[in-house]
This record gives C-alpha cells, sequence and structure tokens, in this order.
C-alpha cells in the first residue's frame, strides 16, 4: 500500500523502551541496542506501511498495557474509548497489531470489527466497510439464496 | 519529511521526495477497498470473534453468513473459519443442510404442516420448548405429478418451485405411498448421473440462474411394508441413503492450519466418501398395561400416533436413534435427527411418514 514511509512525525518515540510484547514479530527491533541517553544514539525500527498518527496510538496502547501482568490493565472502558475512532484508523490498527504481534491490540480491535456487524445485513456490511460485490454469477445465485435464508423471520 | 538524516535500517523511497499530492490521492482511493483487501489472516480474526461474540446460536448466527456474504474474499475466509455441523452441531449455511449432523446428540427440530396450502416447514429449535419460534430451514409443498405425489423442497418458504433458484430436491411417491424416491439437485458427488431433467419452465421472475445445473440426482429411498398380520400394527419402514462414509478424514473439516500440507493430501482429506445408510424403524413394544405400541421418545413427542417413528441402523449400533418424529400437536412434529442423516435427508424421510396411507394401517 504506497512506498513505505518513516514514521517521520514520532521519529523520537522510536527509541527503544523495552516495551514487552512488542518486536515479537518485528525483525529490526534489537534488544542490544538500548539507548543510550547521553550519547544521544537512536535505533530506528523499519515499519513499513505504519504512518506515524497509527504508530503513535500503539504506542499508546502498549504504555498503558505494559504491566497488565502485573497490575491489570487500564479497564473496558478505557480500551473501548481507545478503539471510538474511524475506520480507518481501526484498519491501520489492526495491520500494524499483526505486524507487530501485539495480540491484546490485535484482539481489541478485531472484537471491536465484530461488534459492528453484529445484526447487520449484508448491504449494511457493505456500506459500512465501503466494500463492493466483486462476485461472479455463480457466486451472486448462492448468496441470493444464502442471505435471506438466513435472515428470513 | 526533507529525509536528510540517514539511520540505518530505515527503508527509503526511490527518491527522498516529500509525499506527493497525487500518492495522497491515490492512497485515498486505495483506502475506499481496503477491508475488501484485508489479509485473509486477518478476516479469519474478525469471523472468529464475530461467531464467538454471540452468533454461535441463532438468530444472531445470522451475522457469520452475512460475513459470507459480503464480497470474494470474505466469502472464502468465513467458509473456511465456520465448521460444518458434523464439528461443531451448528447448522450455518443452507448447505450445512446437505451436510451429516453431530454425532453425540441430535440436532432437534419441528415441523409445522399447513393442511390447506398442504405445505410443511422445518425449523430448527432454539429451546427445549416446542412453542419456540425456530430458525426456517427447509419449507415443502405437496404437489400430484401424474401417478406420482411429490413434495417439492426448498429454502425459501414463499418459493416452493422446481424452477426456484432456492429448490434443493424432492421427495416423489408411489401411487399407493409406500414406496419413496429421494431426490438432490445437486450432485452427489462429481460423475454422479442424474435421474431425469428438471423442469425449466420459467415461472415468474426467479428462474433459474443458468449456471445451476437442472437436474434431480436420485440421493435414497424409503419403503413401508405391508402389515398383512396385524392390521393395527406399527407401520415397517426400510430407508436406504447415500451419506459421506464417516472417517478419521472426512470427519474433521480442514483447518486454516492444513493450509501448509500440500493440495495431493488436502484433496483426499477433503474429498467425501460416498456410502450407504440402511435404516430401519425400531420396533416399538407392546405394552401389556396400557395396551398399546409404546416407543420411547424421551419426551419429544407427546401425541399418540401411526405417524410416529423412530430410526435405526441396521448395521452395528442398533439402539442409537438416527432419526425421530413425532406429533406434539395438530400440526405440530418434531424431528430429531443426527449423523449420518442430514437434515435435507431427515426431512425428506419425515415427509413419507405424512404420505403414507393405504394398505399400512
Amino acid at each position: 500500500m504506497g512506498f513505505p514511509r518513516e514514521a517521520d512525525d514520532h521519529a523520537e518515540k522510536l527509541r527503544w523502551r523495552g516495551v514487552p510484547g512488542v518486536g515479537d514479530g518485528s525483525k529490526d527491533v534489537s534488544n542490544d541496542q538500548q539507548p543510550n541517553r547521553n550519547s544521544g544514539a537512536e535505533v530506528s525500527i523499519s515499519l513499513p506501511s505504519i504512518t506515524g498518527k497509527i504508530l503513535a496510538k500503539v504506542i499508546e496502547y502498549c504504555e498503558k498495557h505494559v504491566f497488565d501482568f502485573k497490575q491489570g490493565g487500564p479497564g473496558e472502558d478505557w480500551d473501548r474509548e481507545f478503539v471510538n475512532v474511524d475506520q480507518a484508523i481501526i484498519f491501520d490498527l489492526i495491520r500494524a497489531a499483526d505486524y507487530l504481534a501485539i495480540q491484546g491490540l490485535l484482539d481489541l480491535t478485531c472484537k471491536k470489527v465484530a461488534a459492528q456487524m453484529a445484526n447487520k445485513s449484508l448491504e449494511e456490511i457493505r456500506k459500512l466497510f465501503n466494500i463492493e460485490n466483486d462476485y461472479t454469477p455463480e457466486e451472486e445465485a448462492a448468496v441470493r439464496q444464502e442471505h435471506p435464508w438466513a435472515f428470513f423471520d | 519529511m526533507s529525509g536528510a538524516r540517514d539511520k540505518p535500517g530505515t527503508i527509503s523511497g526511490d527518491d527522498d521526495s516529500i509525499v506527493e499530492v497525487d500518492s495522497v490521492k491515490e492512497e485515498l482511493e486505495e483506502q475506499e477497498e481496503t477491508w475488501s483487501r484485508l489479509l485473509p489472516e486477518l478476516v479469519a480474526e474478525v469471523v472468529r470473534r464475530v461467531e464467538s461474540g454471540g452468533a454461535e446460536r441463532w438468530p444472531r448466527r445470522r451475522d457469520v453468513v452475512a460475513c459470507a456474504c459480503v464480497c470474494r474474499r470474505w466469502r472464502d475466509v468465513t467458509q473456511s473459519v465456520v465448521r460444518s455441523p458434523l464439528s461443531c452441531g451448528h447448522i450455518t449455511f443452507p448447505s450445512s443442510l446437505k451436510q451429516p449432523g453431530p454425532k453425540d446428540s441430535p440436532m432437534q427440530c419441528f415441523i409445522k404442516r399447513n393442511k390447506k396450502n398442504s405445505t410443511f416447514f422445518l425449523y430448527l429449535g432454539l429451546t427445549q420448548s416446542f412453542a419456540d419460534k425456530g430458525k426456517f430451514l427447509l419449507a415443502a409443498r405437496r404437489y400430484r405429478n401424474r401417478a406420482h405425489i411429490e413434495y417439492a423442497i426448498s429454502t425459501d418458504p414463499e418459493d416452493l418451485f422446481q424452477e426456484s433458484n432456492s429448490y434443493v430436491g424432492k421427495l416423489r411417491s408411489d401411487f399407493l405411498g409406500t414406496k419413496y424416491q429421494i431426490y438432490d439437485s445437486q450432485a452427489p458427488y462429481a460423475g454422479a448421473k442424474a435421474s431425469n431433467s428438471r423442469s425449466t419452465r420459467r415461472f415468474g421472475s426467479k428462474r433459474i440462474s443458468p449456471q445451476v445445473p437442472s437436474a434431480n440426482y436420485e440421493t435414497g429411498h424409503a419403503h413401508y411394508k405391508f402389515n398383512l398380520l396385524k392390521s393395527r400394527g406399527p407401520r415397517r419402514m426400510h430407508c436406504t441413503l447415500q451419506s459421506p462414509i464417516s472417517s478419521s478424514f472426512t470427519e474433521q473439516d480442514p483447518q486454516p492450519s492444513d493450509r501448509n500440507e500440500d493440495d495431493a493430501t488436502k484433496l483426499v482429506m477433503n474429498k467425501p466418501q460416498i456410502g450407504t445408510v440402511v435404516l430401519k424403524n425400531k420396533a416399538p413394544r407392546w405394552h401389556e398395561h396400557l395396551q398399546c405400541w409404546c416407543l420411547n421418545f424421551h419426551g419429544r413427542v407427546t401425541v399418540a400416533s401411526v405417524k410416529n417413528f423412530q430410526l435405526v441402523s441396521t448395521e452395528g449400533d442398533e439402539e442409537t436413534v438416527i432419526l425421530q418424529f413425532g406429533k406434539v400437536g395438530d400440526d405440530m412434529f418434531t424431528m430429531d435427527y443426527r449423523h449420518p442423516l442430514s437434515a435435507f435427508q431427515a426431512f425428506a424421510i419425515c415427509l413419507t411418514s405424512f404420505g403414507t396411507k393405504l394398505a399400512c394401517e
């Protein structure tokens, strides 16, 4: 999707902070390269397809959840508010969470999307997610049988 | 932005150019299709949570069907995530109606009869009570076709004709109502021969899609036997059906992790082996005290009727009831079925019980 960009605006935040759970899938994070504040050395993490804006959200999530195992998370209200954002942002968050292997964030964002689909018809889902019908005629015929059957009251 | 800093480990574009307006526009256009292009594994993550977030049972289960209808990718993923009735005990798609039910415990359904229109409606029970609304599964319409009585079976309760896109099969009986053939609108296996051609008359606006093959494939039959000696005795039934053979391969649905297996292995695992299932009705016992024939319906049948029956296998286990059918109200009947029968087969067999009139009572 487009060309890879640096997380430009938020370059400073890329300094390694030792957030647990981040980096299992990301090849470029190195445990050894702890930044030395005095020297000003920085560790750059390559995150293709993740914008600075999204990365900031991811970091926000990680910072809030970093001590989940010790003192529990920030609570459902915080989580709910955290994913109370545009569809496009949720989409990017899902992909970022998957790329960075942050299970908690992946779970939260996918649950949000799943909840949005509750009790919606096919047309409503397509509209909400801006998805076009790309079926072949055979597939279309099957859908035209399935959908009314499922929703028959 | 200016891209002047050379950081180790970063990937920069071909030139260190600032993001152009054009590529922003391109990106916005791409975003319009993004959800349909979400990676299959991530679509699967969402669909799994749709299922576990309350859509395990009907009526909410329709959310899963909606996911499968959105677009091609979502359809492929949803169909691979959702397990068959045999594996998970749930009916999800119309195609589930032709798949064997679970082994451990029966699927509890009920049939409503409309005498005036000669129509029958099969529902999945949602609760233990007989009064629940149920989830509509199949409908059938009884009609005369020359010397035969036939029942057209459909997933559309308002369109019960063979020409319909929703037609799934039919039942045909002889004049006496003692011999029945069950026909499936789809070939049970690759290379199956069609029994006869289906009517392709245009009817209203619901013409069969040209891609849908218009034929009927015989997949089973049911016979009722005379009771020569005891005119009041219970009817004897004998059913033969084609069904996927249960084996260690075909029992399991292919799971996403199976994707790593090579194609040859997958073909063996996924190909249904068709075998023959032979069922007979469980003989009722004569209850000396009550002076009647009795079967134990475990509370699922409450009105005595000659139509009530239980079917068991003729090979091996003759105790487990594969199909149970019985009256609970004037026009209300329960139908409980399990592996190796499918809902479609079970419904067709139960319909035969309505048809039998002569020579068996």
